[in-house]
């Protein structure tokens, strides 16, 4: 049976086999490198690491054309960050499986290749399940959401009801990748005429002669204009989408609309454009698409040391109060630099905070939550890579050194 | 039960292990969030009002007066100068210029606002580029930082620079000393250069003028009462001064404060606008609309109450706007939405208009 089971696995065994992934990796690597140029890391992450194919351009490795000349055309399949790392770990498997006897001399390997397992594996589940979000709150305010800023959704919202509002949320890829959108909830039909992954907001001056956008809402009086994603080195470091759309229901049309989450009252709530169906009204946001706590967090006071002289943060630090009625959570904690608070599988981070301007008063805090099942696994692999090497090379050292002194 | 040979079966049996686990791994990592999710949240919460005076000093409270900053002009200082410093007239970028101390000794203190831009507040930005003029050797950061000092004008915090120039033969050694106050639109710069020994001689008249400086707020246009139970935007568009909305929790409405200057169309023309919006037909002659009076506290105008057509699907919309003259400008308050809604409110809206009061 032993050896059936070594049969079965010498093809995924062999050495040769790791050495090609690492070459391959290094050349995934490499490639993602140069694309950063041209795109934000979340979006290289996505298509390079996180995919089991991609596709690379010729172009990203070639100086970049001036404006009016072509693209370099053409590009190569490779294996993807997730092929490669799962095809890495099958092989360290198999090769335990077949090559490596459990003893005290090889501990030490095993111990590191344990180790490595415990990265792959973890970088896998962090890959799949994990969640950064954050969480901005003024002064004085309580929150329920915290928001991905890599993405958006399109709100659909009755705000009826005094205690609660009814969502429906339409993801990004929805309106990437649909140009009708129709639900059983939904109270009228939604076409995607234009999506824009990066746009900007104009006022329209009072000639202009370019028609509006939209017959209804803030895109009578302003305008967006399509940007190009951001990329690894601009300035700006977030995508902000925008998107045309027109809603009708039957043959009636409630209007083409422009959103933005530029079409903002603060740093924090977003303009809701109105649409009237029947007696029941209904708000359109294009926001950052939100995450509900069934928890509560109110900051109580954001605190903002400078260095004297400068606006360099000496130290920043946010004081909440965690209101959790399940779990009978009610109290207050101070979150601050290198000291995070992890509670309900997340980790509050201070991330930056809420202001006019450099000098002008702050406002309020921004959290970054954190949500990553396997946040430990690097913690054990480092502390298991090390212990092992020490056992490896003391076993090594101690070798040489009885072979000197015999 | 099938007998695999050692080494063909076996390898088929591997290759398909191997297929096993890719796809598995491929299912777990495939799956995909729903595209359209429904649920009920809880309610935003606004700013504390604390936060909405921070972001918008100018509105000190809904419940007294409201001034718009978009009617108002920046902030400009005043101060009280020694009676013996010169004072000429502001020229370009100057806001105004002083000559102190005798002809030939002379110093000038210039006052000049500029944009409030990163380098423009930056003390060692600025520093940097005052030694290369007055030909004082480059120097490091925490060298410019030294000669930087943090005051208080007016309440606000500034810099101030003391710069010592080089020797220059037989020419008085010069001095220079800046104060940059960084406001929330502009950076002031008060820039006194001139001979060491004036500049020394007038530091107590400098220190007595730097005291002096307010920045006082301007008369805001127009102040006026709203409703507590109306959300004021922070930040209306022009030509709006004030925006608000109301929400009943059924239906909700805006209200606005409009001002316009010189032309405006005729009554009519601005009549048959606002009944098309309520889906009204237009008429041929004012006169056909019912029109009341309706007083401010310094002006009197004109209060109009337009509700459009019922539909089967729909309550109507429903208007009601009071044009408001005074001098100049002419004034439109307007509050709009369904027709339930604008009959609860019409109360506080004509509250809301008779509390107006013009200041200029």
């Amino acid at each position: 049976m032993g050896n059936a089971i070594k049969d079965l696995c010498q093809p995924i065994v062999s050495l040769r086999l790791t050495v090609v992934l690492m070459a391959m990796s290094i050349v995934l690597i490499f490639s993602a490198t140069w694309a950063q140029i041209d795109n934000g890391i979340w979006f290289v992450v996505e298509k390079y690491f996180r995919s089991f194919v991609v596709w690379v351009p010729l172009q990203i490795f070639l100086p970049r054309p001036e404006i009016g000349e072509q693209i370099f055309p053409g590009a190569f399949p490779w294996p993807g960050g997730t092929t490669l790392g799962l095809m890495l770990l099958i092989n360290l498997l198999a090769a335990h499986a077949v090559r490596f006897k459990l003893t005290l001399k090889r501990s030490g390997i095993i111990l590191i290749h344990t180790a490595i397992i415990l990265l792959l594996v973890g970088e896998g589940i962090t890959g799949a399940f994990a969640l950064e979000t954050q969480m901005p709150i003024y002064e004085g305010q309580t929150t329920r959401w915290a928001h991905d800023i890599r993405e958006v959704e399109l709100a659909v919202i009755n705000h009826a009801s005094p205690e609660h509002d009814q969502v429906l949320a339409i993801n990004q890829s929805a309106l990437e990748q649909r140009s009708v959108i129709d639900h059983v909830r939904l109270p009228f039909q939604i076409r995607v005429e234009r999506f824009m992954p990066n746009a900007i907001v104009q006022r329209r001056i009072p000639n202009d002669t370019d028609p509006p956008q939209a017959d209804h809402g803030l895109g009578v009086t302003h305008r967006v204009i399509e940007q190009s994603r951001v990329t690894g080195v601009g300035a700006q470091s977030v995508n902000i989408p925008a998107v045309i759309i027109q809603i009708s229901r039957g043959d009636e049309s409630l209007g083409r609309f422009v959103l933005s989450p530029l079409f903002r009252q603060d740093d924090i709530r977003i303009v809701g454009q109105r649409v009237q169906v029947e007696d029941q009204q209904y708000h359109l946001y294009l926001r950052f698409r939100r995450y509900y706590k069934p928890y509560a967090i109110r900051l109580n006071e954001f605190s903002h040391d400078r260095y004297t002289g400068t606006t360099i943060a000496k130290n920043f630090s946010s004081d909440i109060h965690l209101s959790d009625p399940t779990h009978h959570e009610d109290r207050n904690i101070l979150i601050y630099m290198n000291h995070p608070l992890r509670y309900h599988g997340e980790t509050f981070y201070q991330a930056n905070w809420l202001r006019k301007s450099d000098d002008g008063p702050d406002f309020g805090t921004v959290l970054q939550v954190v949500d990553n099942p396997a946040w430990q696994t690097p913690y054990i692999a480092c502390l298991l890579a090390g212990v092992g090497m020490l056992i490896h090379f003391g076993m090594t050292l101690i070798r040489f050194l009885r072979h000197q002194t015999a | 039960m099938v007998k695999l040979t050692k080494k063909h079966g076996a390898s088929q049996m591997g290759l398909r292990l191997i297929s096993l686990v890719c796809a598995t791994s491929f299912g777990l990592c495939a799956c995909e969030d729903e595209q359209i999710r429904v649920y009920q949240a809880p309610k935003d919460t606004p700013p504390p009002a604390k936060i909405r005076q921070l972001m918008n000093p100018t509105v000190r409270s809904r419940h007294r007066d409201i001034a718009s900053e978009r009617a108002t002009p920046s902030k400009e200082p005043t101060w009280s100068a020694p009676d013996h410093w010169l004072e000429q007239p502001g020229s370009g970028l100057r806001l105004a210029t002083f000559l102190i101390g005798p002809p030939s000794q002379q110093a000038e203190l210039k006052i000049i606002p500029l944009p409030n831009t990163p380098e423009s507040r930056s003390p060692i930005a600025n520093v940097t580029r005052w030694r290369r003029l007055m030909g004082l050797p480059a120097a490091s950061n925490q060298q410019m930082e030294q000669s930087v000092n943090k005051i208080s004008i007016a309440g606000h915090r500034a810099s101030r620079v003391d710069l010592l120039g080089p020797p220059d033969g037989q020419q008085p050694r010069q001095r220079r000393v800046v104060v940059i106050l960084p406001m929330p639109d502009r950076v002031w710069f008060f820039d006194l250069i001139g001979p060491a020994t004036t500049i020394e001689a007038e530091s107590d008249s400098l220190r007595r003028f730097l005291a002096s400086i307010k920045f006082d707020a301007p008369k805001a246009p127009i102040t006026f009462n709203a409703p507590d139970n109306w959300e004021i935007h922070q930040t209306p568009q022009p030509p709006r001064q004030a925006a608000f909305t109301v929400n009943d929790g059924m239906y909700q409405g805006e209200i606005t404060v409009v001002m316009f200057t010189g032309n405006i169309g005729t009554a009519l023309d601005n009549i048959n606008r606002w009944r098309k919006q309520v889906g009204l037909a237009a008429i041929d002659n004012d006169e056909k609309q019912p029109i009341e009076l309706i007083e401010t506290v310094n002006a009197t105008g004109n209060l109009l109450d337009l509700i459009g057509p019922r539909t089967d699907r729909s309550h109507p919309q429903r208007m009601l706007i009071a044009v408001i003259g005074n001098g100049d400008n002419v004034w439109f308050f307007k509050i709009m939405g369904p027709d339930p809604l604008i009959q609860k409110e019409k109360p506080r809206f004509v509250s809301f208009v008779q509390s107006a009061h013009f200041t200029r």
